[in-house]
Formats: structure tokens, C-alpha cells, sequence
């Protein structure tokens, strides 16, 4: 055998491998998270329980041994990290939208209120739709850790460059639960103010 | 035993690594760079708002919400004027690799970009975004500049012969992909109560802060929701399953069509289902997407004979 074909074989070998890696990869990845009450943390006490239904105990296994063992660092690394849980298990279904209130040094208070999808023109809900994304995500609690470099963004927006310095910013938001059918659709949208921060002079500047 | 199992390995070995027409890669290099392209396009004016330390995302505080991200992060901390240079540059690498010229280095830069952009910002991302940055990867992989490129048409300028096979795995695996992808969707939606009650598009159709304008109120009622959610689980169910048989593959193939372009038209995820939708080509074969593409291919072939030809006559009557 030729030093060539040699090479082209262990070549041929090596892809082979590594796309049923992948795939193997990227199948594990995408299964969902196991029910709820089988979370990781409680799931070694619930073992038992799992083992109840196939299908919820093949979650929890791949979960919990399969996915960070084998595959998170490559997937990560690579970019292949993935995730298809679109509208589920259920969607939201709350209208949410986002202000700040901003006070500012001479005592004015003013009002910055992210892009909202219902008054914008078609063309617009396109051109500004990632800040739907954006405040889907980050208005949750989870994402709270980005709640301050929000107050600061709106204190930005705000800022006229005439020296009235914002001070002081509250982050509110703004929901409304669709009913479902024979339930009553409250039209008022409730109020919640679920940040406040004073707003240092040197993050106003910040990048400028 | 041992041969019962081997036999459907090797079956699916032989189909997983074949060879084959490059048209359908091809195709799926401009569907997927065309919209990449776009996607990157339209967030011009906002480049200072998501992707500098002035924007909603300071790199500080991804890095507290714990995004490890994935390569390459080279752009954290940058400059607005340096990050209009990596836009700017994603949208000519785009737009290179959507015409097919250059193809290798303009997909390879075209994907640096924008996973860079993506990586940067990960609070702005949705399944389209997860969705186009696999496929841009896996094309990168594949030799999918050999037809309906400039690079082949430069190739034939140049009187080479054109390249009538190539390596097929990076449409197999994109094939199984997209089956991944509607298999964990479905089963993600069978945990939740309101898609098995029949309920997601009541609910969905009516969020103002989602939809692009009121639905009919025909879509509004609850007999109307409870088909087009159950009839959106059986649709995705069967573009994981019956899709791979030829006889059903064109009609779950124009079900999906129908259900995304549905989505796409009520709802405000731009971008989204076309994205989902040009994963469907690689269903079809490089010789059916060929035949799909051939009166449109003759007669750019006859536009250019005649441009040929033109050119002779005038040197010959010079």
C-alpha cells in the first residue's frame, strides 16, 4: 500500500469519525431538558422515579451524564451549540413592553420607552425587532445581572449633552396576560417597577 | 446478528459519505448567505446599541448573565468605527459568497463575521440565528461553490471542465439537521399544556407586542386554533419522519412551506422561517435541483452565448 493511500485512508477514517461524532453531537444536544421535577440536583434523589417512564429517564440520563461528559465543550468551541425549544413547551403569552424613568440633575423626570411592536410600521417591526429579542430575554429575572447596563443604555438615550446629567433611573414593565377562551381579558396593562439605580456621571461618557 | 445490524450501518454509512451533483449545496450556499447577508445588513443602524460597550451589552455584563459563547469572541471591547469595519466586511463577504465568487475565502470570512456579531450578542439571537450560523458552518465544509457560482462560471470561462461531483456529507448531515431540529421542536411542544389543548395559536395570534397585524377573525376563534396548533404538531412531526420517504416528501416538503410562510406573514420573527425553509433543498438531490433550476440556467447559458457571439461578429466585421 502506497504512502498516499495510506494517508487518504486514515483521512477517510478521521471524517468518518468525526461526522457521526457530530451527529451524535448535535442528536444529544437537542433532546429536551427532562420534566421539571426531575431537575438536576434533585434528580439523584428521583432516580427512582425516572426510571417510571422510558422516555423521561432517557432525558435525565442524557442530561445529566451525556451532554456536559461528551459533547458541551465541543459544541461550545465549535459554534454548533444549539437549542429548538421555538414556542415550547408553551409559548409566552404575555404582552410584555419596556420603559425607564429617568431622573435627571435639575429634578425633570423623563421617559424612554424601548421600540413596541403595536405601534410600529411593517417596515420598522423588521428593522427594530431585535429589541423585542433583546427585552424577552433580559427583562426576565434570570437576567437580572444585565438590568444595570440597561438603566445605563436609557440613561445614554436620554442625555441631551446640555449638562442635565441623568441621576437616576427606574426600569418598569409593562404586561398583559392573554386570556384563554372562557377566561376575561383584562385590557389594562399591569405596572411594574422592577429596577432602580442611581446613574454614575462616568457611565454616561462611557465609549464616547 | 452481528450482520443483521452491520448491514443497516453500512446502508447508511454508504449514504451518509457519497457523492454527487453539487447543485443542491450550491443552492443552499446563496439561500443561506443571501439571508445571512441580510441579517447582518439590516442592523446597521443599531451597531452601537448591540455591539459596543455603549449598547445594551457591555462585555462585563455578559460576561455576570454567564455566556461563555464559542469562537471566535475577537471583537469584545471594540469601537463602534471598528465594528462598522467587521459589518462592513461581513456584508461584502456575504454578498461574495452569495454570488459563489471566491467561494472558500469569501464563506470562511462570511462565517468568521458573523458568528463573531452573534457571539457578541447573544441576548438578540433566536432559533433562525442558531439555525443559519450550523448551516453557513456546514457549507463552509462542503465544496459548495462548484456550480451555479462565478467561481464555475470563471472555471468555463477558463475551459476546465466543470465539477460534477462532490462529497455529499455536509448535505446529508444538513438533512439531518433540520430532521434534529423538528424532532426536539415537536417533542418540546408535547410537554406543554396549550399546544396539546390546542391552544398556542389563541393565544400567539392575539399578543400585539408579537404579530405583525391583527389575523382574520376567522384564525381568531377557538375551533381555528385548535387546527392550526394540532395540524402545526403533525407538520412538524412529519418533517422528521415521513420526509425521508420519497412519495411524501413533497407534499410534508409544501406543508412546511405553507406552515412557515404562515408564520412568517402573521408573526414579527424576520428572517425566521426563511431561514427554516431553505433548509428543505437539501432534501432534493444535485440532478432534481439541476432539473428544477434548467430553463433558468439555459437561459443565462443562452444570454451569454449571444453576448458571445455578438462579440465575435463586431471583431469580425472590424
Amino acid at each position: 500500500m502506497g504512502g498516499s493511500t495510506r494517508l487518504r485512508k486514515i483521512g477517510n477514517i478521521a471524517l468518518r469519525t468525526a461526522v457521526l461524532f457530530h451527529l451524535a453531537a448535535i442528536f444529544s444536544w437537542s433532546l429536551p431538558k427532562p420534566p421539571s421535577h426531575l431537575k438536576i440536583g434533585l434528580a439523584r434523589h428521583s432516580e427512582e422515579e425516572a426510571v417510571r417512564s422510558f422516555s423521561a429517564y432517557l432525558l435525565f440520563w442524557n442530561e445529566l451524564y451525556i451532554k456536559p461528559r461528551f459533547f458541551e465543550d465541543y459544541l461550545r468551541i465549535t459554534g454548533f451549540q444549539q437549542n429548538w425549544n421555538m414556542f415550547a413547551p408553551n409559548p409566552i403569552r404575555e404582552d410584555i413592553w419596556i420603559e425607564g424613568r429617568v431622573r435627571l440633575a435639575s429634578g425633570k423626570q423623563e421617559i424612554y420607552s424601548f421600540p413596541r411592536n403595536a405601534q410600529l410600521s411593517l417596515w420598522q417591526q423588521i428593522l427594530q425587532e431585535r429589541f423585542k429579542k433583546y427585552l424577552d430575554t433580559a427583562q426576565e429575572e434570570t437576567s437580572g445581572i444585565v438590568w444595570p447596563s440597561m438603566a445605563d443604555y436609557i440613561a445614554r438615550k436620554v442625555y441631551k449633552n446640555d449638562g442635565d446629567l441623568p441621576v437616576f433611573v427606574e426600569l418598569i414593565r409593562h404586561s398583559r396576560v392573554v386570556a384563554l377562551p372562557n377566561e376575561e381579558q383584562v385590557e389594562e396593562y399591569d405596572s411594574f417597577k422592577f429596577f432602580e439605580t442611581p446613574i454614575l456621571p462616568e457611565r454616561i461618557t462611557i465609549g464616547s | 446478528m452481528i450482520k443483521a445490524s452491520v448491514r443497516p450501518f453500512s446502508l447508511f454509512s454508504r449514504w451518509l459519505f457519497a457523492s454527487g451533483a453539487p447543485e443542491t449545496l450550491a443552492l443552499m450556499r446563496i439561500l443561506f448567505c443571501s439571508l445571512g447577508f441580510l441579517t447582518v445588513l439590516y442592523q446597521f443602524p443599531y451597531l452601537e446599541d448591540f455591539y459596543t460597550e455603549r449598547g445594551l451589552m457591555p462585555v462585563e455584563a455578559l460576561k455576570l448573565w454567564q455566556w461563555k459563547g464559542w469562537t471566535p469572541a475577537f471583537i469584545n471591547y471594540w469601537s463602534l468605527s471598528s465594528i462598522q469595519i467587521v459589518w462592513a466586511a461581513t456584508v461584502g463577504a456575504g454578498l461574495l459568497a452569495t454570488l459563489g465568487l471566491f467561494s472558500r475565502v469569501s464563506l470562511a470570512l462570511f462565517v468568521l463575521g458573523l458568528t463573531a456579531l452573534q457571539n457578541r450578542a447573544p441576548l438578540l439571537l433566536n432559533s433562525g440565528d442558531t439555525l443559519l450560523r450550523v448551516n453557513l458552518i456546514y457549507l463552509l465544509l462542503s465544496q459548495c461553490g462548484a456550480a451555479l457560482s462565478l467561481d464555475s462560471y470563471l472555471r468555463r470561462r477558463k475551459g476546465l471542465p466543470p465539477i460534477t461531483s462532490v462529497p455529499l456529507w455536509p448535505q446529508r448531515v444538513m438533512q439531518i439537521q433540520i430532521a434534529i431540529l423538528y424532532l426536539s421542536a415537536t417533542w418540546y411542544k408535547f410537554q406543554g399544556e396549550l399546544w396539546r389543548e390546542g391552544l398556542v395559536t389563541w393565544a400567539v395570534f392575539r399578543l400585539e407586542e408579537l404579530r405583525r397585524f391583527e389575523p382574520p377573525a376567522f384564525l381568531l376563534t377557538e375551533t381555528a386554533s385548535k387546527i392550526t396548533t394540532w395540524s402545526t404538531l403533525v407538520i412538524e412531526l412529519a418533517l422528521c419522519t415521513l420526509v425521508w420517504f420519497k412519495p411524501y416528501r413533497n407534499l410534508v416538503i409544501l406543508s412546511g412551506v405553507l406552515l412557515h410562510v404562515g408564520i412568517s406573514v402573521i408573526l414579527n420573527i424576520p428572517f425566521f422561517s426563511w431561514i427554516t425553509m431553505s433548509c428543505y433543498a437539501s432534501f432534493y438531490s444535485g440532478e432534481e435541483v439541476r432539473a428544477f433550476l434548467a430553463p433558468l440556467l439555459n437561459r443565462l447559458r443562452a444570454s451569454e452565448r449571444c453576448g458571445k457571439a455578438q462579440t465575435i461578429s463586431t471583431e469580425v466585421s472590424r
